[in-house]
Protein backbone atom coordinates (compact mmCIF):
# COMPACT_ATOMS: atom_id res chain seq x y z
CA UNK A 1 0.00 0.00 0.00
CA UNK A 2 1.33 3.40 -0.50
CA UNK A 3 2.94 5.50 2.43
CA UNK A 4 3.25 2.07 4.11
CA UNK A 5 6.63 0.50 5.28
CA UNK A 6 7.43 -2.59 2.76
CA UNK A 7 9.75 -3.69 6.03
CA UNK A 8 6.43 -4.24 7.99
CA UNK A 9 5.30 -7.70 7.80
CA UNK A 10 2.35 -8.95 9.93
CA UNK A 11 -0.90 -11.15 9.71
CA UNK A 12 -3.81 -9.65 7.88
CA UNK A 13 -7.77 -11.14 7.95
CA UNK A 14 -9.70 -9.99 5.46
CA UNK A 15 -13.56 -10.63 5.37
CA UNK A 16 -15.27 -9.76 1.93
CA UNK A 17 -19.02 -9.05 1.51
CA UNK A 18 -21.16 -8.78 -1.54
CA UNK A 19 -23.45 -6.58 -1.86
CA UNK A 20 -26.48 -6.72 -3.72
CA UNK A 21 -28.67 -4.87 -5.52
CA UNK A 22 -32.19 -3.93 -4.99
CA UNK A 23 -32.88 -6.18 -8.28
CA UNK A 24 -30.77 -8.90 -5.94
CA UNK A 25 -27.92 -8.98 -8.48
CA UNK A 26 -24.17 -8.42 -7.23
CA UNK A 27 -23.91 -4.67 -7.20
CA UNK A 28 -20.42 -4.93 -5.38
CA UNK A 29 -18.14 -6.38 -3.10
CA UNK A 30 -16.72 -4.70 0.50
CA UNK A 31 -13.10 -5.99 1.96
CA UNK A 32 -12.28 -5.36 5.12
CA UNK A 33 -8.45 -6.15 6.10
CA UNK A 34 -7.79 -5.87 9.60
CA UNK A 35 -4.06 -6.40 11.15
CA UNK A 36 -4.52 -9.08 13.72
CA UNK A 37 -0.28 -9.36 14.26
CA UNK A 38 -0.78 -8.35 17.19
CA UNK A 39 -3.86 -10.19 18.38
CA UNK A 40 -2.53 -12.93 16.59
CA UNK A 41 1.26 -12.70 19.26
CA UNK A 42 -0.93 -12.72 22.12
CA UNK A 43 -2.30 -15.89 21.03
CA UNK A 44 1.17 -17.47 20.82
CA UNK A 45 2.15 -15.89 23.78
CA UNK A 46 -0.94 -17.31 25.95
CA UNK A 47 -0.99 -20.54 24.13
CA UNK A 48 2.81 -20.77 25.04
CA UNK A 49 1.79 -20.04 28.85
CA UNK A 50 -0.81 -22.67 28.98
CA UNK A 51 1.88 -25.43 27.89
CA UNK A 52 4.29 -24.56 30.26
CA UNK A 53 2.17 -23.93 33.29
CA UNK A 54 0.43 -27.25 32.40
CA UNK A 55 4.04 -28.98 32.36
CA UNK A 56 5.27 -27.18 35.53
CA UNK A 57 1.39 -28.50 37.47
CA UNK A 58 1.86 -32.38 35.91
CA UNK A 59 5.19 -32.59 36.88
CA UNK A 60 4.20 -32.72 40.75
CA UNK A 61 1.09 -34.26 40.45
CA UNK A 62 2.67 -36.91 39.45
CA UNK A 63 4.22 -37.65 42.76
CA UNK A 64 1.00 -36.70 44.54
CA UNK A 65 -1.44 -38.73 42.63
CA UNK A 66 1.31 -41.83 42.17
CA UNK A 67 2.35 -41.82 46.00
CA UNK A 68 -1.14 -41.09 47.39
CA UNK A 69 -2.62 -44.06 45.08
CA UNK A 70 0.06 -46.45 45.90
CA UNK A 71 -0.47 -45.80 49.81
CA UNK A 72 -4.65 -46.36 49.32
CA UNK A 73 -4.45 -49.20 47.10
CA UNK A 74 -1.34 -51.26 48.89
CA UNK A 75 -1.05 -52.59 52.45
CA UNK A 76 2.57 -54.01 51.86
CA UNK A 77 4.22 -50.88 52.11
CA UNK A 78 6.49 -50.62 55.65
CA UNK A 79 6.33 -47.31 58.22
CA UNK A 80 9.37 -46.16 56.45
CA UNK A 81 8.20 -45.82 53.13
CA UNK A 82 5.03 -44.89 54.05
CA UNK A 83 6.43 -41.76 55.68
CA UNK A 84 8.91 -41.30 53.00
CA UNK A 85 6.38 -41.40 50.37
CA UNK A 86 3.94 -39.00 52.37
CA UNK A 87 6.73 -36.14 52.43
CA UNK A 88 6.55 -36.86 48.81
CA UNK A 89 3.26 -36.08 48.49
CA UNK A 90 4.25 -32.95 50.86
CA UNK A 91 7.08 -31.54 49.20
CA UNK A 92 5.26 -31.65 46.10
CA UNK A 93 1.83 -30.15 46.85
CA UNK A 94 3.85 -27.39 48.83
CA UNK A 95 5.70 -27.02 44.97
CA UNK A 96 2.34 -26.89 43.63
CA UNK A 97 1.50 -23.94 45.56
CA UNK A 98 4.35 -22.18 44.94
CA UNK A 99 3.83 -22.03 40.89
CA UNK A 100 -0.03 -21.22 41.50
CA UNK A 101 1.31 -18.16 43.98
CA UNK A 102 3.64 -17.25 40.75
CA UNK A 103 0.87 -17.71 38.70
CA UNK A 104 -1.48 -15.33 40.51
CA UNK A 105 1.16 -13.30 41.43
CA UNK A 106 1.89 -12.75 37.43
CA UNK A 107 -2.12 -12.25 36.65
CA UNK A 108 -2.02 -9.56 38.90
CA UNK A 109 0.57 -7.71 38.13
CA UNK A 110 -0.86 -8.09 34.15
CA UNK A 111 -4.19 -6.22 35.10
CA UNK A 112 -2.68 -3.87 37.03
CA UNK A 113 -3.96 -4.00 40.24
CA UNK A 114 -0.63 -4.84 41.50
CA UNK A 115 -0.12 -6.15 44.88
CA UNK A 116 -1.08 -4.79 47.93
CA UNK A 117 1.98 -4.28 50.20
CA UNK A 118 1.85 -4.73 53.65
CA UNK A 119 4.62 -3.01 54.67
CA UNK A 120 5.93 -3.10 58.13
CA UNK A 121 9.33 -2.00 60.10
CA UNK A 122 11.23 -5.16 59.83
CA UNK A 123 14.87 -6.55 60.04
CA UNK A 124 16.75 -7.69 56.52
CA UNK A 125 19.07 -9.65 58.00
CA UNK A 126 16.53 -12.06 60.18
CA UNK A 127 14.73 -12.62 56.94
CA UNK A 128 17.91 -13.33 55.27
CA UNK A 129 18.96 -15.62 57.76
CA UNK A 130 15.15 -17.41 58.19
CA UNK A 131 15.45 -17.92 54.58
CA UNK A 132 18.89 -19.60 53.79
CA UNK A 133 18.17 -22.90 55.91
CA UNK A 134 15.55 -23.87 53.67
CA UNK A 135 17.75 -24.58 50.56
CA UNK A 136 20.68 -25.62 53.27
CA UNK A 137 18.24 -28.50 53.58
CA UNK A 138 17.18 -28.94 49.80
CA UNK A 139 20.84 -28.53 48.87
CA UNK A 140 23.82 -30.85 49.98
CA UNK A 141 26.07 -30.08 46.96
CA UNK A 142 26.28 -26.45 48.14
CA UNK A 143 28.19 -24.31 50.40
CA UNK A 144 26.30 -21.44 51.46
CA UNK A 145 28.52 -18.23 52.89
CA UNK A 146 26.45 -15.61 54.64
CA UNK A 147 28.20 -12.04 55.16
CA UNK A 148 25.81 -9.23 56.87
CA UNK A 149 26.03 -6.20 58.84
CA UNK A 150 26.96 -6.80 62.39
CA UNK A 151 23.82 -4.53 63.29
CA UNK A 152 20.06 -5.19 62.50
CA UNK A 153 18.65 -3.01 59.68
CA UNK A 154 15.42 -2.13 59.59
CA UNK A 155 13.67 -1.72 56.37
CA UNK A 156 10.08 -0.38 55.73
CA UNK A 157 9.05 -3.13 53.61
CA UNK A 158 6.53 -6.46 53.30
CA UNK A 159 7.85 -9.34 54.85
CA UNK A 160 6.41 -11.98 53.03
CA UNK A 161 7.01 -9.92 49.67
CA UNK A 162 11.30 -10.01 50.89
CA UNK A 163 11.17 -13.54 51.48
CA UNK A 164 9.81 -14.51 48.37
CA UNK A 165 11.97 -12.40 46.44
CA UNK A 166 14.86 -14.18 48.93
CA UNK A 167 13.76 -17.23 47.92
CA UNK A 168 13.39 -17.15 44.18
CA UNK A 169 16.90 -15.58 43.79
CA UNK A 170 18.09 -18.40 46.04
CA UNK A 171 15.72 -21.05 44.17
CA UNK A 172 17.45 -19.92 40.73
CA UNK A 173 21.38 -19.84 42.59
CA UNK A 174 20.70 -23.52 43.15
CA UNK A 175 19.05 -24.35 40.08
CA UNK A 176 21.68 -23.11 37.71
CA UNK A 177 24.55 -23.92 39.56
CA UNK A 178 23.72 -28.17 38.92
CA UNK A 179 27.45 -28.74 39.67
CA UNK A 180 27.35 -27.43 43.52
CA UNK A 181 29.50 -25.12 44.79
CA UNK A 182 29.64 -21.64 46.82
CA UNK A 183 26.54 -19.69 47.16
CA UNK A 184 27.24 -16.22 48.41
CA UNK A 185 24.79 -14.06 50.51
CA UNK A 186 26.13 -10.88 51.19
CA UNK A 187 24.18 -7.97 52.90
CA UNK A 188 25.84 -4.31 52.90
CA UNK A 189 24.47 -0.48 53.98
CA UNK A 190 25.80 1.41 51.06
CA UNK A 191 25.81 5.16 50.02
CA UNK A 192 24.22 5.74 46.91
CA UNK A 193 26.43 8.85 45.91
CA UNK A 194 23.10 9.16 43.15
CA UNK A 195 20.60 9.83 44.92
CA UNK A 196 20.60 12.30 48.24
CA UNK A 197 18.15 13.22 50.69
CA UNK A 198 16.43 16.40 51.47
CA UNK A 199 20.07 17.64 53.28
CA UNK A 200 21.62 16.47 50.70
CA UNK A 201 23.26 13.77 52.14
CA UNK A 202 23.92 10.68 50.17
CA UNK A 203 20.76 8.14 50.45
CA UNK A 204 21.12 4.67 52.44
CA UNK A 205 20.23 1.72 50.65
CA UNK A 206 20.49 -1.53 51.89
CA UNK A 207 21.46 -4.38 49.31
CA UNK A 208 21.41 -8.01 48.99
CA UNK A 209 23.40 -10.36 46.11
CA UNK A 210 23.66 -13.55 45.97
CA UNK A 211 26.57 -15.03 43.75
CA UNK A 212 26.67 -18.42 42.57
CA UNK A 213 29.20 -20.40 40.43
CA UNK A 214 26.65 -21.90 38.27
CA UNK A 215 27.00 -21.76 34.14
CA UNK A 216 25.81 -18.10 33.74
CA UNK A 217 23.97 -15.90 31.59
CA UNK A 218 25.51 -14.43 28.20
CA UNK A 219 24.65 -10.79 27.60
CA UNK A 220 21.93 -11.71 25.28
CA UNK A 221 20.16 -13.57 27.87
CA UNK A 222 20.99 -10.71 31.14
CA UNK A 223 19.00 -8.56 28.29
CA UNK A 224 15.91 -10.73 28.51
CA UNK A 225 16.04 -11.91 31.93
CA UNK A 226 13.19 -10.13 33.60
CA UNK A 227 10.62 -10.56 30.37
CA UNK A 228 7.91 -12.94 31.76
CA UNK A 229 7.65 -16.48 30.76
CA UNK A 230 11.58 -15.84 29.53
CA UNK A 231 13.64 -18.85 30.46
CA UNK A 232 17.38 -19.30 29.88
CA UNK A 233 17.62 -22.09 28.44
CA UNK A 234 13.57 -23.50 27.51
CA UNK A 235 14.92 -26.96 26.14
CA UNK A 236 13.45 -30.01 27.71
CA UNK A 237 16.43 -31.53 29.52
CA UNK A 238 15.92 -27.51 31.33
CA UNK A 239 15.35 -27.54 35.49
CA UNK A 240 11.56 -26.78 36.24
CA UNK A 241 10.19 -23.26 36.54
CA UNK A 242 7.94 -20.82 34.94
CA UNK A 243 9.77 -18.28 33.42
CA UNK A 244 7.71 -15.83 36.11
CA UNK A 245 10.04 -15.50 39.31
CA UNK A 246 12.67 -12.93 38.14
CA UNK A 247 9.29 -10.90 36.75
CA UNK A 248 7.68 -10.85 40.43
CA UNK A 249 10.84 -10.11 41.89
CA UNK A 250 12.01 -6.96 39.28
CA UNK A 251 8.17 -5.95 40.42
CA UNK A 252 8.01 -6.70 44.14
CA UNK A 253 11.69 -4.66 44.55
CA UNK A 254 10.10 -1.58 42.26
CA UNK A 255 7.52 -1.35 44.06
CA UNK A 256 9.76 -1.20 47.17
CA UNK A 257 11.41 1.67 45.19
CA UNK A 258 14.67 -0.32 44.86
CA UNK A 259 16.33 -1.87 41.97
CA UNK A 260 17.37 -5.35 41.12
CA UNK A 261 20.34 -5.88 38.51
CA UNK A 262 21.96 -8.86 37.24
CA UNK A 263 25.80 -9.84 36.56
CA UNK A 264 27.35 -12.61 34.65
CA UNK A 265 29.22 -14.68 33.10
CA UNK A 266 28.95 -17.71 30.72
CA UNK A 267 31.18 -20.54 32.34
CA UNK A 268 31.46 -17.93 35.76
CA UNK A 269 28.41 -17.70 37.77
CA UNK A 270 25.80 -15.32 38.72
CA UNK A 271 25.18 -12.56 41.01
CA UNK A 272 21.56 -11.46 41.71
CA UNK A 273 21.83 -8.36 43.49
CA UNK A 274 19.01 -5.87 44.71
CA UNK A 275 18.71 -2.64 46.90
CA UNK A 276 15.65 -1.22 48.97
CA UNK A 277 16.25 2.06 50.16
CA UNK A 278 16.71 2.92 54.03
CA UNK A 279 13.77 4.85 55.20
CA UNK B 1 11.60 -63.69 35.14
CA UNK B 2 10.75 -60.57 33.15
CA UNK B 3 12.93 -58.07 33.48
CA UNK B 4 11.81 -54.13 33.24
CA UNK B 5 13.87 -51.23 32.77
CA UNK B 6 12.37 -47.59 34.26
CA UNK B 7 14.10 -44.92 32.66
CA UNK B 8 13.47 -41.46 34.25
CA UNK B 9 15.94 -38.51 35.70
CA UNK B 10 13.89 -38.15 38.20
CA UNK B 11 14.36 -40.38 41.64
CA UNK B 12 11.14 -39.90 42.88
CA UNK B 13 9.48 -41.14 39.39
CA UNK B 14 11.56 -44.24 39.57
CA UNK B 15 11.13 -45.19 42.99
CA UNK B 16 7.06 -44.99 42.30
CA UNK B 17 7.39 -47.07 39.30
CA UNK B 18 9.62 -49.26 41.10
CA UNK B 19 6.57 -49.50 44.09
CA UNK B 20 4.19 -49.76 41.51
CA UNK B 21 5.40 -52.70 39.77
CA UNK B 22 6.30 -54.20 43.34
CA UNK B 23 4.25 -58.13 43.60
CA UNK B 24 4.64 -58.47 39.77
CA UNK B 25 6.65 -61.02 39.46
CA UNK B 26 9.67 -59.19 37.44
CA UNK B 27 13.09 -57.68 38.09
CA UNK B 28 13.55 -53.82 37.88
CA UNK B 29 16.60 -52.33 36.64
CA UNK B 30 16.61 -48.51 36.88
CA UNK B 31 18.41 -45.67 34.54
CA UNK B 32 19.07 -42.31 35.09
CA UNK B 33 19.60 -41.02 31.48
CA UNK B 34 19.29 -42.00 28.41
CA UNK B 35 22.66 -42.75 27.88
CA UNK B 36 22.30 -45.44 30.64
CA UNK B 37 19.64 -46.81 29.49
CA UNK B 38 21.32 -48.06 26.59
CA UNK B 39 23.75 -49.26 27.91
CA UNK B 40 22.26 -51.43 30.68
CA UNK B 41 19.51 -52.34 27.54
CA UNK B 42 22.33 -54.21 25.63
CA UNK B 43 23.57 -55.67 28.81
CA UNK B 44 20.32 -57.04 30.14
CA UNK B 45 17.84 -57.06 27.61
CA UNK B 46 15.14 -56.16 29.33
CA UNK B 47 11.07 -57.26 28.46
CA UNK B 48 10.14 -54.06 28.37
CA UNK B 49 11.24 -50.41 29.03
CA UNK B 50 9.14 -47.22 31.17
CA UNK B 51 10.93 -44.37 29.31
CA UNK B 52 10.50 -41.06 30.74
CA UNK B 53 10.64 -38.19 27.12
CA UNK B 54 12.85 -35.53 29.35
CA UNK B 55 15.90 -36.08 30.15
CA UNK B 56 19.65 -34.00 30.78
CA UNK B 57 22.24 -34.86 28.89
CA UNK B 58 22.92 -35.72 24.87
CA UNK B 59 20.51 -38.33 24.84
CA UNK B 60 16.64 -37.61 25.60
CA UNK B 61 13.73 -40.26 25.97
CA UNK B 62 13.18 -39.84 22.22
CA UNK B 63 16.41 -40.33 20.99
CA UNK B 64 17.11 -43.58 23.45
CA UNK B 65 14.04 -44.57 22.12
CA UNK B 66 15.29 -44.04 18.05
CA UNK B 67 18.34 -45.63 18.88
CA UNK B 68 17.50 -49.10 20.83
CA UNK B 69 14.29 -49.62 17.88
CA UNK B 70 17.24 -49.17 15.02
CA UNK B 71 19.35 -51.51 16.40
CA UNK B 72 18.66 -55.25 15.39
CA UNK B 73 20.30 -56.09 18.40
CA UNK B 74 17.88 -54.00 20.85
CA UNK B 75 15.10 -53.59 18.95
CA UNK B 76 12.42 -56.31 19.96
CA UNK B 77 12.08 -54.27 23.35
CA UNK B 78 8.63 -53.37 23.99
CA UNK B 79 9.03 -49.30 24.81
CA UNK B 80 6.26 -47.21 26.66
CA UNK B 81 6.93 -43.62 26.47
CA UNK B 82 6.56 -41.57 29.85
CA UNK B 83 5.92 -38.10 30.38
CA UNK B 84 4.48 -35.00 31.02
CA UNK B 85 4.28 -33.61 27.99
CA UNK B 86 0.14 -34.58 27.00
CA UNK B 87 -0.47 -32.99 23.27
CA UNK B 88 -1.18 -34.80 20.45
CA UNK B 89 2.21 -33.82 18.63
CA UNK B 90 4.11 -35.21 21.10
CA UNK B 91 2.48 -38.81 21.44
CA UNK B 92 3.16 -38.67 17.42
CA UNK B 93 6.88 -37.76 18.06
CA UNK B 94 6.98 -41.00 20.71
CA UNK B 95 5.58 -43.23 18.43
CA UNK B 96 7.90 -41.95 15.18
CA UNK B 97 10.57 -42.56 17.41
CA UNK B 98 9.44 -46.38 17.54
CA UNK B 99 7.75 -46.34 21.61
CA UNK B 100 5.22 -48.86 21.62
CA UNK B 101 3.11 -47.29 23.79
CA UNK B 102 2.25 -44.18 25.42
CA UNK B 103 1.58 -43.01 29.12
CA UNK B 104 0.90 -39.34 30.25
CA UNK B 105 1.88 -37.93 33.62
CA UNK B 106 0.18 -37.54 36.36
CA UNK B 107 -0.59 -41.19 36.03
CA UNK B 108 -2.56 -43.92 37.80
CA UNK B 109 -0.05 -46.81 39.36
CA UNK B 110 -3.16 -49.04 38.92
CA UNK B 111 -3.32 -48.33 35.05
CA UNK B 112 -0.27 -48.69 34.64
CA UNK B 113 0.17 -52.29 35.83
CA UNK B 114 -2.73 -53.11 34.01
CA UNK B 115 -0.82 -51.27 30.94
CA UNK B 116 2.29 -53.74 31.73
CA UNK B 117 0.80 -56.94 32.67
CA UNK B 118 -1.36 -56.38 29.07
CA UNK B 119 2.02 -56.23 27.65
CA UNK B 120 4.19 -58.85 29.21
CA UNK B 121 0.99 -61.51 28.80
Amino acid sequence: MPGEDIEHTGIMRARTSVIEGKDGKQSGIITIIHDVTYEREVDRMKTEFVSTAAHELRTPLTSIQGFSEILLARDNITDEERKKFLSYINEQAVNLAEIVNDLLDISRIESERGFTLNKVQCEIDEIIRRVIPHFQDMSSKHRFEVALTDKHIELFADRDKMEQVLSNILSNAVKYSPEGGIIRVVGEVIANAEARNAESKPKMEYQVSVEDEGIGLSPEQIEKIFDKFYRADASDSAPEGTGLGMTIIKYIVEAHSGKVWVESELGKGTAVRFMIPIS
Amino acid sequence: MKKILIVDDQLQIRELVEVTLRGEDCLILQAKSGEEAIKIVKAEKPDLIIMDVMMPGKIDGLEATRILKNDPETKDCTIIMLTAKGQEADREKGLEAGADDYFTKPFSPLELIRKVEEILG
